[in-house]
């Protein structure tokens, strides 16, 4: 198979759409310019790419745009345009997935009204900030705009957020759990970055410079961008014009330290080379980079050593281009507009300069493009993504005739061989003591959430015996989180307020990325393969189970764990939760999972202990946020995954959901004949409900499959959102 | 003279204090650092994410910015370095 890239969307500092963004890419215009989306006096610089005069009204109806963030209006007009641009017919949606990249969503809104709530504790928070706060309301936004009823994922994984939704996007059309994909990322400007980038020293004063020797940083950016993605063959039979392909993708982990990459660049090299073995093109074809570059001393200079690394004597001779000069660094969209700007130079011959770029350094010895664009044909390039935590990717894009035909995985059995859980003895805040449960010099940076997130990681492994340098070099880990670090990013936000964003702690802002639990448990475990968190509400530890098993089932790493951490926060949580639970009765609550899947051989061969087999996943989307019927979307999902399968219903044996009994027994009379006895055991009746319970659904159906003598099934719901996880025997 | 060096001496505790705090260096109690060892590299073991907490923490606590290279790294060569630091730039 091979992926073709047939749409692309795009809005940031160089405008809207693609006639837009190659002139500007063309003539090396920068987008850079003075920031008035608040307040910058009090901060360490005033620049950023902004997207000027943004009118939603001028792209989106009034229903269109209800309740959304800034960073959701970046998304819809991307999204909406990739998908035009791709010409796909009207109503064909089910199999059509959604994968957005994000680290900041409704952040700018939350602040506005903490500001004011600050002021006046009698301000009641606005329906719809509440809404646009969570990362995922983005993605629930675009399928709501363009009526997506396939599968919706949000993944973080700080600034590899676009590349790696891009490279979720592409393994979930090659397994054929979808056919057609919009993949991308959406992130908006806003104060928390703003003043956190500025206190850890990143931010350049003038036009970030990348690879100059004066360079002193990077210049914040947003933007939002999409490509449409399917099938090379189903591409040529619509006949539609194809961009470029999708040849390989790659993600992993540095596991060194939570901002700083390894100087090496042994990481962003690995990462290269992963995505160039997956695509199976040589290095000696990549003729064009699209660099991260960020303008920072520290990854520039790294980035070089990696290149040097991968591409050889080569190197020097290939052209290179950071878009960051002219877009600046857009975080979770940057790998998606960097796939954007490489797709439109690979199908318009050129190669795209950097801006800000006068004298290069020599510890940056590359063939930079200085100026303006420089007519170049491409047939393989290369565009690199680096993330906070060591998070390492790369994506290669080919001409259309000269990409090679992706191998088929033959697909892997996976077991589950290690458990754990963290929750509450009743409903409410979890007692969690860290002291004898980590080191404390190595856990000394990890706030309370990173810390439940590295325990619960930690015990899993542990079960599962996983602890050699070599099986964790090839360990991945997906968490869940509906909101991450809320309480910190509350009491950074309140800082910001109180003492002035000059005084913003540079050692709390790492932290607020919603993978940093991710990036803190992969650096403090030693685990090497992929890390990112999906974000989706209450079915974020079932949607974490699922990238986790297809990365096993596909035989691109040997084991993965998946889990999920939710913990409540003061004020804004009390402000969101109330507004974005599914709608269940139970008390809120606090808690963490985790699971360990691994390859069955590879199992067995280091004589571990099966559990259960994780057997198939379906999730099932609608595009109304929860207002239509959810429970035929579980009765979908759960029939659809048992019947892609090819199991006979009468083997199910018990069904542990998360949340709201009568909408999953009704689900359940509806699929399974009358008379079938199956066991029903929902776990917010228990726990409590809180948005990581999927991870300890799982963990429930995992323990049951022993004594059950047949299928148990692990169902997960958010609004407009259902997902069943089929465990059986081993 | 008596007077100064025991404002000095209270300014390197403050410091201490200041170092377990912000740099949550756990099991560590401020009177098991001492004045003149080295806080980077081997001393304390604390990197450049410690080096910009440190130097917002001096901002905060007391009133004195650290510019980032030598000069930074001069004075946060140890507690004492630190408190000379502060004192000549007050």
């Amino acid at each position: 198979m091979r992926i073709a890239i047939t749409g692309l969307g795009a809005i940031s500092a160089l405008g809207t759409g693609m006639a837009a963004h190659e002139a500007a890419l063309r003539s090396g215009r920068s987008g850079i310019g003075e920031l008035d989306l608040f307040d910058t006096t009090d901060h360490k610089t005033h620049l950023a790419a902004q997207v000027r005069d943004l009118r939603p009204q001028d792209h989106l109806g009034a229903r269109e745009r209800r309740h959304c963030s800034r960073s959701d209006v970046l998304g819809m007009i991307a999204a909406r345009e990739a998908l035009a641009d791709s010409s796909w017919p009207g109503r064909w949606r089910p199999r059509m997935g959604l994968y957005v990249g994000a680290t900041t969503g409704g952040m700018l809104e939350s602040e506005t009204f903490l500001g004011r709530m600050r002021n006046d504790s009698t301000v009641r928070v606005p329906f719809g900030a509440m809404v646009s706060h969570p990362l995922s309301a983005t993605a629930d936004r675009i399928a709501r705009l363009l009526d997506l009823t396939g599968p919706r994922v949000t993944v973080c994984s700080a600034c590899s957020s676009g590349a790696n939704a891009i490279g979720l996007a592409m393994r979930a059309i090659e397994s054929g759990s979808i056919e057609v994909a919009i993949a991308g990322g959406a992130d908006a400007l806003c104060r928390l970055t703003y003043a956190g980038f500025n206190s850890l020293g990143a931010v350049d004063p003038q036009p970030c410079r990348p690879f100059d020797r004066r360079r002193a940083g990077l210049t914040l950016g947003e933007a939002g961008a999409m490509l449409v993605l399917e099938p090379l063959d189903v591409a040529q039979q619509r006949g539609i014009h194809v961009y470029a392909v999708l040849a390989g993708h790659a993600s992993c982990s540095e596991a060194h330290h939570i901002t700083n990459p390894l100087a090496t660049g042994r990481g962003a090299a690995r990462a290269m080379r992963l995505a160039l073995e997956d695509a199976g093109v040589d290095a000696a074809a990549i003729d064009y980079v699209n660099a991260h570059g960020t303008g920072t001393r520290l990854n520039d200079a790294m980035e070089t050593r990696a290149l040097n690394d991968v591409l050889g004597e080569r190197a020097a001779k290939i052209p290179v281009s950071s878009s960051k000069g002219q877009l600046g660094h857009t975080l979770g969209a940057a790998g998606a507009i960097e796939a954007v700007v490489t797709a439109l130079a690979l199908r318009g011959g050129f190669a795209p300069p950097t801006a800000g770029l006068e004298e290069p350094d020599p510890e940056c010895d590359l063939d930079h493009v200085i100026g303006a664009a420089r007519p170049h044909p491409i047939r393989f390039a290369l565009s690199t993504s680096f993330g906070f935590g060591g998070n390492d990717a790369a994506l290669v894009l080919a001409a259309p005739g000269e990409a090679p035909e992706r191998r088929p995985a033959t697909r892997r059995s996976v077991v589950v061989t290690g458990v754990s859980a963290l929750v509450p003895e009743r409903p409410g805040v979890l007692a969690f003591e860290p002291r004898g449960r980590l080191d404390p010099a190595r856990a000394r940076r990890l706030d309370r959430v990173s810390k439940v997130g590295c325990v619960a990681v930690g015990d899993a492994l542990a079960q599962a015996c996983l602890s050699s340098p070599a099986d964790r070099e090839r360990t991945g880990l997906v968490l869940g989180s509906g909101f991450g670090a809320l309480e910190e990013s509350t009491a950074f936000l309140e800082r910001l307020f109180s003492m002035g964003p000059r005084l913003a702690p540079p050692a709390d802002f790492p932290n607020l990325v919603l993978s940093a639990q991710a990036a803190h448990a992969s650096i403090y475990h030693g685990l090497q393969g992929p890390h990112s968190t999906i974000a989706a509400l209450g079915a974020s530890g079932d949607l974490a189970i699922a990238a986790a098993w297809d990365e096993v089932a596909s035989g691109r790493l040997a084991s993965c764990v998946a889990g999920a951490i939710e913990l409540s926060a003061p004020l804004l949580g009390a402000a969101l939760g109330m507004r974005t639970t599914v709608g269940t009765r139970d008390p809120h609550s606090e808690g963490a999972g985790a699971i360990v899947l691994e390859d069955e051989t590879r199992a067995r061969a280091r004589g571990a202990t099966p559990r259960a087999s994780l057997l198939a996943f379906c999730v099932k989307g609608e595009p109304e946020h929860g207002r239509g019927d959810q429970m035929k979307l579980c009765a979908n999902a759960m029939a659809e995954a048992l019947l892609g399968m090819g199991a006979d219903l009468e083997s199910v044996r018990a069904v542990v959901a998360s949340c709201r009994r009568p909408l999953v027994q009704a689900a359940l009379d509806l699929i399974f004949p009358p008379g079938h006895a199956i066991s029903l055991q929902v776990l917010s009746e228990e726990l409590g409900y809180h948005e990581a319970l999927g991870a300890l659904v799982a963990k429930t159906a995992i323990e049951r499959v022993g004594s059950a003598g047949g299928l148990v099934l692990a169902l997960g719901l958010a609004p407009g959102l259902a997902t069943c996880l089929v465990f059986g025997p081993v | 003279m008596v007077l100064e060096r025991m404002e000095l001496a209270e300014l390197k505790q403050k410091i201490k204090e200041a170092l377990v705090e912000e740099l949550d260096l756990e099991g560590m109690s401020p009177a098991q650092i001492e004045d003149d060892a080295p806080l980077f590299g081997e001393g304390l073991g604390l990197d450049s994410l410690d080096a910009l907490q440190l130097a917002m923490a001096v901002e905060e606590r007391f009133g004195v910015q650290v510019p980032d290279g030598d000069q930074g790294r001069t004075a946060f060569a140890s507690v004492t370095a630190l408190a000379e630091y502060i004192r000549t730039n007050e």
